[in-house]
């Protein structure tokens, strides 16, 4: 074995020596060819792309997205004045439906298909209700119908009232339009103009079907927000052609909204937010990853007192990041929020590579060896060395493919097969390179040897220093060079080995404390990129409409079904809305119970001459009713905490909502003090018969019995709950609220799937996400300690191997205190870090305990000795990785940024533990030797 | 000598099995356990029964943006239990308005000030929210549990390291909507200490009374916290004074008095 190392080290130093050219030029073409391939690499960094592909859950999930497309893929919010966000949602709707790449857009409600067939679209309770509200169609008719209903049975049941508070709430928004159209009109004068053509703007009509209908926009509570929902064609699984859609719906909507300077028009949605994320991971990824090699260079700069060796030390690095990304396109076609950060995790890992074998080669360039000597020298020594430091760490993350979640399992593999890559280019590269670089160097030496030596006495001239006249060169630079400091820390631990252990162990009982108590983070929101609009409009949708803006999913096989299944999704209290297509499609058994009711009813509202009078005090009582109902309606929602009805009543009503004072200006005093101070009775008169004349008409065409099937629904709704293909209805069901802690989310999918096994959507799929994570990461990390310490035990042939992992315990589990320490929570990504510091930390342990070995002497110099010598090596390596993953923590994504930042403290931490605890325990175990 | 210990020791161990036979019997026969659990509710019955009385109640609900808001009330009751009315006093939007229950929650009554306006409600909502607390009316209701349930005592456990006896309680047909409740109860003062509440489909809400007091020689929970398991939510009752001494008068609590100024 030994033979064969020595042989191909051989081959392969007479290779670099003999044909440096050709093979740097060799890496250079599959460096171009990978290039070629990781452009080609999307850019998928939304979290559920990295889900366990067999959940069943997910498999749900994926097959909802797959035939009916994601109906929240882009939201297009409007926000500003009412009547400017109708007018700016008029003008973009057509816009956005000309749209090819849209499957879908749903703007303006379908109100017409409401008209048409409202009455039997009605439950029992509620159909009885509404025929006697709207026995009477006049104007004061109407008022007096719905106080004398609220009035009847005033709280009709409050736990329905909790169960229905948004449906309430909305219903509500439609009489808050229609009361502020009549204000409107009622004000109006018969002398100015009252032709109903040109009185006002809107007309009555829209009132009327306000008030029968609702509003017709997908309005906020406070009325300011208006959005309309895009499916787009494409399906995450075709990512690029999704974020071209949502870069042409942004183009529509800038150019529209110059036309509408007062109205702020945003984008949201899991498309939109994919959009966001990639171009702001992807922009951070270049400027960290320069910014990394920067810093890195910098400090090797320093290390080796020149400028070019960093770069030859970089130079292989980067080839064998390309080379990994290149495979990544090959294997999974994309990067992840995991993968994502690759490129910044090698260069803080595989310079280490880079950093002991130029270190050796010039060791032995400085013993005077010639530069094929040197070179087999390095790859037999340290190179076999940082061969077996490599494959550890590679070993370490590929045991993360054990891991179910996409995620853990992509970067278990790009971080496995990056640092094998990047150890090959450092073999491949690294010595052809150094052999170029000496014959430069030879060159350049021989060219411009007079005008060295000339510098060369000047500076010995003016130096202060007596006796150094030498210009440092990188010729004779190592990093083999002593840090006493280290040196001497280390032999204080030796000397003191239970003061500093004593110290340990209180950390690291603190840290297993801190790690039980590290709470955990189950609002995915909070792990998006920092200040995006999207993820901020995401978080104020649920606050503003009231519920949450995304929805969980079944499939059910039948309208029947769909039927049983919102009843039974219905009575879950964490349940806001479920939207079947049963609610579009009544029973045969209610259409037939319904129609002798029906044709019955549309006998007495049958179009014919409307009132020829109006008492305007009637309206005024009734309209004074309708404040006192709607008030007290509003203080009972008060006391029970169900804002949002609150909010749209105190809208209508002026109520200042914690004080009780009322604010004049809002539509019911403003209309009731029209009424008081007198109204023009003729255009009064002419207002109450466009109000009948359209109320009779609604009604009537409401009032329709004929049996209503799929065939009869507007296409918004066919494309929100039919297939693209195939068959199955989709039921969406809509969390009561912005669901984030676990406790609430485990509840609700516990309360879903009671119902179907079948559900899923984005609650479920953060549970399913943070328990695979934390399995996986568990998996991963006793696997990759049990790889670890059966290296350790073969590398250091016994059981003494075993001692490198104290500094490598102490240290991981310090990285934990110190997440508690600074706040962190437990999230899908940093508890990644695990795994991935036990690949990374046992290095320093191994160097140590590796040089301690080969020191002679008592224990005291064999301490101070090998961490003088090892100490600066490994502060470099710890150094560079560390600015690898702190440079993670720049990230705007926190997800990614918590990452970074646990492992930057962690490497830190196994630094210390090696140069603090390790020394402390070789105390204890070596004190018969020294 | 040896035959007569063997026999003696015999006898031991049978008279001893006999006993614990008796024993086990004792608590595992359903009308003995029915009896105790009937004695036990008219123990607790007679211990919280409140002829009259007058608090200043802070209430403290979870609304449905998940923030918390706070009440506060004066509250009177009459009759038993079986008629009350709240007043809010704060904040300021509800400051005011009064909430009459008569035949223990059967007729309910709400009069909001700032509209001058009084409402019914109607009768079923005795088992709905009251005042969007997780207390419904029937459970403010301070009837008499006898005649509301039966009773079976299950077992003797601690509650804040109190002994109780826990009994189970079966609603009678004219008695409150639940399946059944479970109920813990203090084995030296009769006073309940935890109430869980079940319906069909399983615990619904746990009620905790903590921090007694001794009031007019009466010892009284000053803090009721009732947790609705389903709905997440849950609804702090906290008095921040209460006396029986004083009997309040009969108008107040009518519908005509609604609109009069309590003094």
């Amino acid at each position: 074995m030994k033979n064969n190392k020595h042989f191909l080290a051989i081959k392969l130093a007479e290779l670099s020596t003999r044909h440096p050219w050709l093979m740097l030029m060799t890496a250079i073409v599959i460096t171009i060819i990978s290039i070629g391939l990781s452009s080609g690499l999307e850019m998928r960094m939304n979290w559920s792309d990295t889900l366990p592909k067999d959940d069943p859950i997910v498999k749900s999930y994926r097959e909802v997205q797959n035939r009916f497309g994601d109906p929240f893929g882009i939201v297009v919010a409007l926000e500003g004045d009412y009547d400017r966000i109708c007018a700016m949602a008029d003008s973009l709707e057509p816009r956005l439906k000309e749209m090819e790449g849209l499957y879908s857009v749903q703007g303006r409600l379908p109100l017409d298909y409401f008209r048409e067939h409202g009455f039997l679209l009605m439950k029992p309770n509620d159909f009885d209700r509404m025929l006697r509200v709207f026995s009477n169609p006049s104007l004061i008719g109407t008022f007096r119908g719905f106080n004398d209903d609220y009035e009847r049975e005033y709280t009709d049941s409050e736990s329905n009232m909790k169960r229905d508070e948004v449906n309430i709430a909305r219903s509500l928004l439609g009489t808050h339009r229609a009361l502020e159209i009549l204000t409107t009109n009622l004000a109006l004068k018969t002398e100015t103009d009252t032709s109903s053509k040109s009185r006002n703007p809107v007309k009555i009509e829209n009132a009327v079907d306000a008030f029968t209908l609702g509003e017709s926009w997908i309005m906020s509570l406070d009325r300011r927000m208006l959005l309309i929902a895009c499916q787009p064609v494409a399906s995450q699984l075709n990512f690029d052609q999704l974020i071209a859609e949502v870069e042409k719906v942004e183009l529509i909507v800038n150019e529209i909204s110059h036309k509408f300077p007062d109205v702020s028009a945003d984008l949201t949605g899991m498309a939109k937010i994919g959009q966001d994320e990639m171009n702001s991971i992807g922009i951070y990824t270049i400027f960290l990853s320069l910014g990394a090699l920067l810093l890195i260079y910098i400090l090797l700069a320093r290390s080796f007192r020149g400028w070019v060796l960093p770069i030859i030390a970089l130079t292989p690095l980067i080839i064998g990041i390309f080379w990994t990304m290149g495979l990544l396109y090959i294997l999974f076609g994309s990067l992840n929020i995991f993968t994502a950060m690759m490129g910044i995790v090698l260069l803080g890992l595989g310079i280490d590579f880079s950093i002991h074998t130029i270190s050796r080669f010039n060791e032995e360039i400085t013993l005077g060896k010639g530069i094929k000597d040197a070179l087999i020298a390095m790859l037999n020594g340290t190179g076999v060395a940082v061969l077996t430091g490599g494959l550890t760490t590679a070993a370490a993350f590929l045991t993360l493919l054990i891991g179910e979640t996409a995620g853990v399992f992509e970067f278990g593999a790009a971080a496995g097969f990056g640092v094998l890559l990047t150890l090959l280019a450092v073999f491949f590269v690294l010595p052809p390179l150094l052999v170029v670089r000496k014959q430069i160097e030879n060159v350049i030496l021989l060219l411009l040897f007079p005008l060295h030596w000339i510098v060369g006495r000047i500076i010995r001239l003016f130096s202060k220093r007596p006796g150094n006249n030498t210009v440092p060169t990188e010729r004779n630079t190592t990093l083999s060079e002593q840090m006493p400091i280290i040196g001497k820390i280390a032999q204080s631990s030796y000397r003191h080995p239970f003061i500093f252990l004593s110290i340990t162990i209180l950390v690291v009982i603190f840290s297993i404390w801190a790690k039980q108590n590290i709470g955990f983070e189950y609002d995915f929101l909070n792990l998006e990129p920092k200040g995006l609009e999207s993820v901020q409009l995401q978080r104020e949708i649920p606050e503003r409409f009231g519920m949450s803006d995304h929805a969980a999913w079944v499939i059910a096989n039948s309208i029947e079904e769909s039927r049983e299944l919102k009843e039974k999704f219905k009575k879950k209290s964490l349940v806001g809305d479920v939207v079947a297509i049963s609610d579009y499609i009544p029973p045969a058994e209610r259409v037939e119970q319904y129609k002798p009711r029906l044709l019955e009813f549309r006998k007495t509202i049958t179009p014919q001459s409307p009132n020829q009078s109006i008492n305007i005090a009637d309206l005024l009582i009734e309209i004074n009713r309708l404040w006192d109902n709607l008030d007290l309606m509003s203080n009972l929602a008060y006391t029970a905490g169900l804002d949002r009805i609150v909010k749209v009543i105190d809208g209508i009503t002026g109520t200042e909502s914690e004080t009780g004072k009322v604010d004049k200006s809002a539509v019911l005093p403003t209309l009731t003090m029209l009424l008081e101070e007198g109204i023009d009775h003729e255009n009064a008169f002419q207002v109450a018969v466009e109000w009948e004349t359209r109320m009779r008409a609604n009604l009537y065409a409401m009032s329709n019995p004929e049996p209503v099937g799929l065939g009869d629904l507007p296409e918004v709704i066919k494309r929100s709950h039919l297939p693209r293909e195939g068959d199955g209805f989709l039921v969406h069901v809509v969390p009561r609220k912005y669901l984030f802690s676990k406790e609430e989310l485990d509840r609700f999918a516990e309360q879903t799937s009671s119902v179907s096994q079948d559900v899923a959507g984005t609650e479920q799929l953060i549970v399913v996400m943070f328990d695979s994570i934390l399995s996986d990461g568990k998996k991963a990390a006793l696997l990759a300690l049990l790889v670890i310490i059966v290296l350790v035990l073969v590398h250091f042939h016994g059981p003494i191997g075993l001692l490198s992992l104290v500094p490598l315990a102490a240290g991981a589990l310090s990285m934990i205190g110190l997440m508690f320490i600074i706040g962190e929570k437990y999230n899908y990504m940093n508890l990644m870090a695990v795994p991935v510091i036990l690949g990374i930390g046992i290095d320093d342990g191994i160097h140590a305990l590796h040089r301690f070995r080969n020191e002679k002497g008592s224990g005291i110099d064999r301490v101070y000795n090998s961490f003088s010598f090892v100490g600066r090596t490994i502060l470099l390596t710890s150094l560079t990785t560390m600015i690898g993953f702190g440079s993670i923590a720049f990230y705007t994504m926190e997800g990614m940024a918590s990452f970074g930042r646990a492992l930057f403290m962690g490497v830190g931490a196994c630094f210390l533990a090696t140069v603090l605890v390790l020394p402390a325990v070789l105390r204890l175990f070596t004190k018969s030797n020294s | 000598m040896k035959n007569l210990k063997e026999h003696n020791h015999i006898n031991r161990i049978g008279i001893l099995l006999l006993l614990i036979c008796f024993i086990l019997a004792a608590f595992t026969n359903p009308s003995l356990a029915q009896d105790d659990g009937a004695a036990w509710l008219k123990k607790i019955d007679d211990a919280e029964r409140i002829t009259h009385s007058y608090a200043v109640v802070k209430q403290t609900i979870t609304t449905s943006g998940g923030s918390e808001r706070t009440l506060t009330m004066k509250s009177w009751s009459d009759e038993n239990g079986d008629v009350s009315l709240m007043v809010y006093t704060a904040p300021p939007r509800v400051k005011g308005d009064k909430i009459l229950q008569r035949d223990g929650g059967d007729n309910i009554w709400y009069y909001m000030k700032r509209r001058d306006v009084t409402r019914h409600f109607a009768g079923h909502t005795r088992r709905q929210s009251a005042m969007g607390s997780d207390f419904s009316y029937e459970d403010m209701a301070t009837g008499s549990m006898t005649e509301d349930y039966t009773a079976e005592l299950v077992g003797l456990e601690e509650v804040d390291k109190i002994d109780c006896v826990k009994l189970k309680l079966i609603p009678t047909e004219t008695g409150p909507s639940y399946n059944h409740l479970i109920i813990w109860a203090g084995k030296d003062d009769a006073l309940s200490r935890k109430i869980e509440y079940y319906d069909d489909e399983g615990l619904l809400k746990t009620l905790y009374l903590i921090d007694f007091r001794e009031i007019e020689d009466r010892k009284v929970s000053f803090r009721m916290e009732m947790k609705n398991h389903r709905e997440s939510s849950r609804t702090v009752m906290e008095y921040e004074s209460v006396t029986f001494a004083k009997k309040p008068e009969k108008w107040m609590f009518t519908k005509d008095g609604l609109t009069r100024e309590i003094k």
